[in-house]
């Protein structure tokens, strides 16, 4: 299905009202028919419709968390029960967290200035929604969900399978990208994210930028993070070109 | 699988309202309805509270799409609910058949809990989600305007009159951010 039409606003303009059921009765009838003749038509209305549900579903997706948070303590599993399942886990996460927090202290008072620059402006991608695990994007759906647990090395493995098939693909190189950088393997992760915004067009072009900057400010590489954290567009590049030209 | 259906849209909301009031409200109750259930189900079997948050706020927006996309219609008050909670299930177990966990967890014992439910096709799986995330990167006014148009159903007047615009520019700023949308996610 050809979801890349060009649709006339006024060709734009029947189509919604079709599917917002804002048409006349006599008008639908007609449109209907038209429907029936013109399978150009049928994909145009089709493109339509998923537009407006990726504009609905954005603003459900907004309404979550509140709609989490409002859930009463007593629909929520009761405390002691969850408290009693975790517990073993606890014990053994608590000496793990111990471990790594001692290592993670020393490891930062290590850490060069730029690594610290890297971790402070750098969270990971959230991440795509997979949806419903079909049978054509299971392997990309089943990785997002690795990729979304915290389970990169997961993720970033089925992804370069699947990349193998198609390697110019944006939306793999972008996440496999961004996997390593989560994972703090920034050497790996540039290759992938050069990949992405070498093209214009690409969707995550933008993000793309931002990543790639932050993986040059990790690996020393500040004049070339400063050219590319211009280009983007995220809310804290003007904080974090004041922070570079500080180092320049 | 059902095939495309070129219908006017199964409206979830409109369906939802019939059960449980209207708009956000129904869909807040629906949400917070389900998720103990999936939290129980997640939490029995190797998650945690945190995971199957996630998982469950994936499947929720999953099952809106279909249901929006004529993918699933609930006959009756229990059918959606019920669905969300195949789907969160699914979901979860599909994470334990993966590569990561497949040699740590047993998934025998909860297989026979997988029912497979109704597929949007990828491509237009991936298109929806191109469109949000192309609308987060348009900024602020284009993604309010939209919203307020598709999501609250308020007239292009109304929202005219909140932006202090006449509705004919309403109407040309709606269509321009519809064109900018569209634009950002071909390749």
């Amino acid at each position: 299905m050809n979801l890349d039409h060009n649709i006339p606003a006024e060709v734009y303009e029947e189509i919604e009202r079709y599917l917002l059921k804002s048409m006349t009765a006599e008008a639908q009838q007609g449109f209907v028919q038209k429907l029936a003749n013109d399978p150009v038509l049928r994909e145009q209305v089709q493109q339509v419709r998923l537009v407006i549900v990726g504009i609905k579903e954005l603003s459900i997706q907004d309404s979550l968390e509140g709609f989490h948070n409002g859930i009463p303590a007593n629909t929520k599993m009761p405390a002691g029960k969850l408290k009693r399942m975790q517990a073993q886990r606890w014990l053994v996460a608590a000496s793990v967290i111990a471990v790594l927090l001692l290592g993670g202290v020393w490891i930062y008072t290590k850490k060069s200035p730029n690594e610290k620059l890297f971790a402070t402006y750098f969270k990971p991608d959230p991440g795509l929604i997979s949806a419903m695990s079909s049978t054509d994007n299971y392997v990309f759906d089943k990785a997002m969900i690795d990729y979304k647990t915290g389970n990169y090395e997961e993720a970033i493995n089925a992804w370069e399978g699947l990349l193998k098939m198609d390697s110019r693909n944006d939306t793999l190189n972008y996440f496999i990208g961004a996997g390593y950088l989560a994972l703090k393997n920034t050497k790996a992760a540039i290759p992938y994210l050069q990949t992405v915004t070498a093209m214009p067009q690409s969707f995550f072009l933008k993000d793309g930028w931002w990543y790639l900057g932050l993986a040059l400010i990790k690996e020393e590489r500040l004049k070339e993070a400063f050219e590319i954290i211009n280009k983007t567009e995220h809310p804290q590049k003007i904080q974090l070109l004041q922070e570079l030209n500080k180092r320049n | 699988m059902q095939p495309d259906t070129f219908d006017p849209p199964n409206d979830a909301l409109q369906q939802l309202n019939d059960f449980w009031g209207n708009g956000d409200h129904a869909l807040k109750a629906l949400y917070q309805q389900g998720f103990f259930n999936v939290e129980r189900f997640v939490m029995n079997n190797k998650g945690t509270a945190e995971q199957a948050k996630d998982i469950y706020q994936d499947a929720f927006l999953a099952v809106w799409r279909n249901v929006q996309l004529g993918r699933f219609t609930p006959q009756n008050e229990s059918a959606l609910p019920g669905y969300l909670y195949q789907v969160a299930k699914n979901k979860w177990i599909d994470y334990l058949r993966s590569g990561y966990h497949k040699n740590t967890v047993r998934t025998n014992d909860i297989e026979k809990d997988y029912e497979p439910v109704d597929e949007l096709p990828a491509e237009q799986s991936d298109y929806i989600n191109k469109i949000k995330k192309g609308l987060q990167m348009l900024g602020d006014n284009c993604k309010e305007l939209l919203g307020r148009y598709y999501y609250k159903n308020e007239s292009l007047r109304t929202i005219a009159a909140a932006f202090n615009w006449t509705e004919a520019t309403a109407r040309n700023n709606k269509y321009r951010c519809i064109e900018k949308l569209r634009a950002s996610v071909k390749k």
